[in-house]
């Protein structure tokens, strides 16, 4: 997949992965990773873009020993997520445009 | 890759960016390792499974080219030096001199506290002394109005002796202290 539209795309599904409650790095990992690869590398630019934008907080609880951080959804990211599920029709438009006109190539 | 190795490169690829910010870098890499762990892998495949580190620091300006900035700093640095050199050397020289003047405040101020204390052990000393020659020209009123007025002055001079210690002390914490910062302001800055 093309890098740009990547990077746009994992930002939403963290902030998606969120929805249905806190979560913390791996967890996030394990439930994005089925549908677009993430590793642990990409994701903390992800994650500390998205904490500098104020669309998710980080908090720490002890587990096992050590501390885990945990990241929450705020009320600028859940704006964001209700704002790409309606930018998705632009998007499904330009995606006909350009597979009309690549079919006029062949 | 063992953890170590890990860190030992994570280390020196994130060299250049801010203390905190490296904090956190490694702090969530060893996060994840712990995760991954716990989930069963070993400690090498939780390594491998992180992805690339430039990724990461994809999102970072690059580090910036060490050897070409030194020199322009040094070089910058020297010019400074030389053109504000009456400005500095006398600024310098003005600091050293009030830092002297503090030192020597706060010694006398401690002999000051000990000349005192020598002042009431000699007194309570000659008049215990004295206390005794008058047993023989005054009597035993004499005697005890001097022997007394002497015991006391010398109880008075060991307490004060104590006193002069805990300040002494504490005044040597407090030079100690300032003199180890200036030290160290001077010369392990780096």
């Amino acid at each position: 997949m093309d890098v740009q539209i990547k990077r746009g795309l994992l930002e939403v599904c963290v902030l998606a992965a969120l929805c249905k409650g806190d979560s913390y790095g791996y967890q996030i990992i394990k439930d994005i990773e089925p549908y677009i690869s993430i590793s642990e590398s990409t994701l903390y630019p992800i994650l500390r873009r998205l904490e500098e934008g104020k669309q998710l907080t980080v908090y720490s609880i002890a587990h096992n020993g050590r501390l885990r951080k945990y990241y929450q959804l705020t009320d600028a990211g859940r704006f964001r997520l209700k704002e790409f599920s309606t930018e998705w029709d632009e998007i499904l438009d330009v995606y006909r445009f350009i597979t009309g006109e690549v079919e006029r190539l062949d | 890759m063992t953890k170590n190795e890990f860190t030992k490169v994570l280390k020196s690829k994130i060299n250049h960016l801010p203390k905190s910010e490296r904090r956190k870098i490694l702090q969530y890499y060893y996060e994840m390792i712990s995760e991954r762990m716990e989930d069963g892998m070993t400690e090498a495949e939780a390594i491998d499974a992180l992805g690339n580190i430039d990724e990461l620091l994809s999102e970072y300006s690059p580090a910036p080219s060490e050897p070409r900035r030194g020199v322009r700093l040094r070089a910058w640095h020297i010019i400074m030096l030389i053109i504000g050199a009456p400005l500095w050397i006398s600024l310098v020289a003005a600091m050293l001199c009030i830092m002297l003047a503090f030192y020597i405040i706060i010694w006398v101020l401690v002999i000051c506290f000990y000349v005192v204390f020598a002042a009431l052990a000699a007194s309570g000393f000659a008049l215990t002394m004295a206390s005794f020659l008058s047993f023989f020209y005054g009597g035993a009123p004499y005697f005890f109005l001097l022997f007394g007025a002497g015991a006391f002055l010398s109880g008075l001079a060991i307490m004060w002796l104590i006193v002069c210690n805990l300040f002494a002390k504490a005044m040597a914490k407090v030079t100690g202290k300032s003199a180890k910062g200036i030290f160290r302001f001077f010369f392990k800055r780096r």
